[in-house]
């Protein structure tokens, strides 16, 4: 599943986020070194992308099958079912499900030096991998997102990924 | 597929089934998984279904008997259309 966009409904100031696989030695002008707050940051895995697989094997068929657990609510309110003296279990392994062309790199959120403290902005490509929302079995990250500056660095506000569902 | 207009929920009919209304505005983080279908909301300590993993067959039903049912409804979900 793609990654979730809020968009930039509030028409907050937004913030240019530069990533290594996208820098050049003119991917900053000079303007946007004196303007701006370069805040720069690596990136890690976030452990709620982690997930854990099965993989099976069918002892009559030699079907082999992967799966999230023995009982799997998938698609629709349907439930498949592995059970153990059908199905042996061949391994059990990690699976991230967040960005992972980018871990273990760098990248830089472009923040304007005349941000207030307090100033809530709109990030177009958030760095780290945040948790939008939770279907059908997949952790999907959120593209975009609102931060506050609070005069060292941006906070994201998770708060604004609600809207990706309703409760009541 | 159930039609979700101005947060009030119909059959494909048009059958009038459940106001979606919560008037704590809970997040995410007062959602704590009590088992693949059902959440609990640790702010009315009550349990909330996750119509991520039941069919539509089984919510209209669920929602004839007690339209009170407290549901978390995902935009991504397509048994949903939202008008």
């Amino acid at each position: 599943m793609s990654d979730i966009e809020i968009g930039n409904k509030n028409n907050l100031r937004v913030v240019r986020t530069i990533r290594e696989k996208n820098y050049n030695k003119y991917s900053l002008s000079a303007e946007d070194r004196n303007k701006n707050h370069l805040i720069t940051q690596t990136i890690k895995p976030n452990q709620d992308f982690f997930s854990t697989m099965l993989l099976l094997q069918n002892y009559r068929t030699g079907e082999i099958e992967y799966a999230t657990s023995r009982k799997m609510f998938v698609q629709y309110g349907r439930e498949i079912n592995y059970p153990e003296n059908e199905w042996k279990q061949l391994l059990a392994y990690e699976v991230y499900q967040g960005s992972k062309d980018d871990l273990y790199t760098w990248a830089m959120y472009l923040v304007p030096k005349d941000a207030k403290e307090g100033e809530r902005f709109y990030i177009e490509d958030v760095i780290d991998d945040i948790v939008a929302e939770r279907f059908w079995g997949s952790v999907i990250r959120a593209k975009d997102g609102e931060a506050v500056w609070n005069g060292r660095k941006l906070e994201i506000d998770t708060k604004m990924y609600n809207k990706v569902f309703m409760v009541g | 597929m159930l039609n979700i207009i101005d947060k009030k929920i119909f059959t494909k009919e048009g059958k009038y089934l459940k106001t979606i209304q919560c008037p704590k505005k809970i997040s995410a983080s007062d959602l704590e998984q009590k088992n693949e279908q059902t959440l609990y909301c640790n702010n009315c300590e009550k349990d909330i279904i996750d119509t991520q993993y039941i069919s539509e067959k089984e919510l209209v039903n669920i929602l004839k008997k007690n339209k009170d049912t407290c549901l978390k409804i995902s935009r991504l979900n397509p048994m949903f259309r939202f008008v």
